[in-house]
């Protein structure tokens, strides 16, 4: 066996370990399991999100993106935190809504809000929609990091040794293990993009900056956003569409992290901190060209870039530390995909009400629902690659049903709302259906969006009334959120 | 929010949207041998929310916690 793949298995081992050691006392409730008890602290909360918020993506995907798109592919750095100048605003909003009312997902959120079940549920099941394909993705990175690292074929059976962990894990440990082995994927990302960014430049005998420089030379349009595809239009509807679904909160696995933290200075605090770690992305978007002056750019991109040129540059042994900081980047992602998906099922599709049941249900669930990604990924790996296109424009789908309910007093009712989605939903699998209008370099969630908010103002205009002024705001502090639908009867 | 809040957040959302149609950045250029779009895109946008930010938190009062928990 080769050194780079026992280095990388014991890496997995590791992380699974870590996160195992974070579980600190029997956890009882799924209120601790899902958002540790809501008691985290700035630098907690920090690890936390960034740990969730790069992903294998941050650590090879934007090296292949400058590979196939050039300058374009930058557009992937800054519309993470220009995102925070209004989630500051947002996310306190949130935090206390979701405290008072005991919010566990981002269903229970929009259900409680528009005092509608079956919105919950559509909601619930369009989440799991969303983070299905989401796993099969950190799953088929972790696969495509080990093969590439290795030069072996065997990427599929560790990747499902190493979900089988992540798996594990969760069970065990909850959100608290999440968090701890954050800490450590955290470190390890850093460190080894440090190490890269000297390593790597200094294989081309030109320096960091010299490979910048000779690159441009050689391929001067990879330095901006100008190929065929990847124009500004691109550009900037891509930088639009993943800055509104990321600012209004849309993917569901990003809620528990803000849910977690102990207050709302916490929650300010923390998008402070978090483009700092932007910076260290930074770093490896610019590797890409390193790997242009040696491969020329690809239109069909390259995944496996950065671990190309770490196995050029580094011995087999540094290498095995690389895979392992990449299998962390794939395994801590998924995970809070996992701990995301179950309390959704649970609560908001399955509708388990009994305290005692809730705990050991969602743990079956986080069972059924990694096999099924595990088996899809293996199996029809075509078929999620596919639904992915629903992850990212579908999700924005989301954003008029949480901007509505956090923003305006009187949000629009609960018809309006869902049909706004399922029209916007529909909208983006015509638009990627139809590439007539992708082809000029829109985004399919944003095509659909305005479609969304058409529907939307059309039910609402027709159906007259309004929400009443919205209970959610100053509501008593609640246990669970579907008990307060329950209570309204609605 | 403030006046000064919507500016804070109005100038470097539009600023960032603009950048991509002005040919003196997005072209083939380097800045401090960068890549001229990489600088505004990744090196200015991050640790300029930071310090926007900053700057909303270093403002805010005790009123503006009531006012925000009264709705």
């Amino acid at each position: 066996m080769r050194p780079e793949l026992v280095i990388g298995i014991l890496g997995m081992l590791l992380v699974a370990v870590i996160a195992v050691t974070g579980r600190k006392a029997a956890v009882s409730d799924l209120d601790e399991w899902a958002v540790a008890g809501r008691s985290y602290g700035i630098l907690k909360t920090w690890i936390l999100q960034a740990g969730e918020t790069f992903t294998t993506f941050t650590f090879l995907g934007t090296v292949g993106l400058i590979v196939a798109a050039g300058g374009a592919g930058f557009y992937s750095i800054p519309y993470v935190p220009l995102a925070y100048l209004v989630m500051y605003f947002i996310a306190p909003r949130l935090w206390r809504r979701a405290k008072a009312r005991g919010y566990l997902t981002q269903a229970d959120f929009i259900e409680d809000t528009y005092g509608s079940k079956m919105l919950g549920t559509v909601v619930g099941i369009v989440g799991v929609l969303i983070l299905l394909p989401y796993i099969q993705l950190q799953i088929t990175g972790l696969s495509l990091i080990i093969n590439t690292a290795t030069g072996t074929d065997a990427g599929t059976l560790s990747s499902v040794f190493g979900f089988v962990l992540v798996m594990v894990f969760v069970l065990y440990a909850g959100l608290g293990g999440i968090a701890r082995v954050s800490f450590f994927k955290d470190f390890m990302m850093i460190v080894i993009m440090v190490m890269l960014a000297v390593a790597i430049p200094m294989s081309t005998h030109h320096g960091f900056f010299g490979t910048i420089s000779t690159a441009a030379k050689v391929s001067p349009e990879s330095l901006f956003a100008s190929l065929q595809g990847y124009g500004p239009v691109w550009v900037v509807s891509s930088m639009a569409v993943s800055m509104i679904s990321v600012m209004f909160y849309a993917l569901p696995h990003i809620w528990p992290a803000v849910m977690a933290s102990s207050g709302e200075k916490v929650v300010r605090r923390n998008l402070i901190y978090l483009p700092i770690y932007n910076l260290f992305a930074s770093i490896a978007i610019l590797l890409g060209y390193a790997f242009i002056l040696r491969h020329g750019m690809n239109a069909d991109g390259s995944n496996g870039a950065m671990l190309t040129m770490a196995g050029e540059a580094l011995p087999a042994w540094l290498v095995g530390v690389v895979l392992v900081a990449g299998v962390a980047t794939a395994m801590v992602p998924a995970a809070a995909m996992l701990l995301a998906i179950a309390p959704l099922v649970v609560r908001n599709v399955l509708r388990v009400t009994a305290e005692e049941r809730k705990l050991k249900a969602t743990r079956m669930v986080v069972v059924v629902i990694g096999v099924l990604a595990l088996m899809l990924a293996l199996a029809m790996p075509n078929l999620l690659a596919n639904m992915l296109l629903l992850t990212f424009s579908g999700s924005t789908q989301l954003v008029p049903a949480i901007a509505f309910g956090l923003l305006m007093k009187r949000p629009p009712n609960s018809a309006a709302i869902l049909g706004g989605l399922l029209v916007g939903l529909l909208g983006v699998v015509i638009a990627e259906k139809w590439q007539v209008i992708i082809d000029i370099g829109i985004n399919s969630g944003l095509v659909a969006l305005p479609f969304n908010l058409l529907a939307l103002f059309l039910i609402q205009l027709v159906t007259g009334d309004r929400r009443a002024p919205n209970p959610a705001v100053n509501g008593p502090a609640q246990t669970a959120a579907p008990s307060v639908v329950n209570r309204q009867g609605a | 929010m403030k006046p000064f809040h919507w500016v804070g957040i109005a100038i470097p959302m539009i600023l960032i949207f603009v950048v991509s149609w002005i040919p003196q950045i997005n072209g083939p250029h380097l800045w401090f041998g960068f890549p001229s779009l990489f600088v505004w895109f990744c090196l200015i946008s991050g640790p300029g929310v930071s310090l926007i930010l900053w700057w909303f938190e270093s403002k805010r009062t005790d009123a503006d916690d009531l006012e925000e928990v009264e709705g």
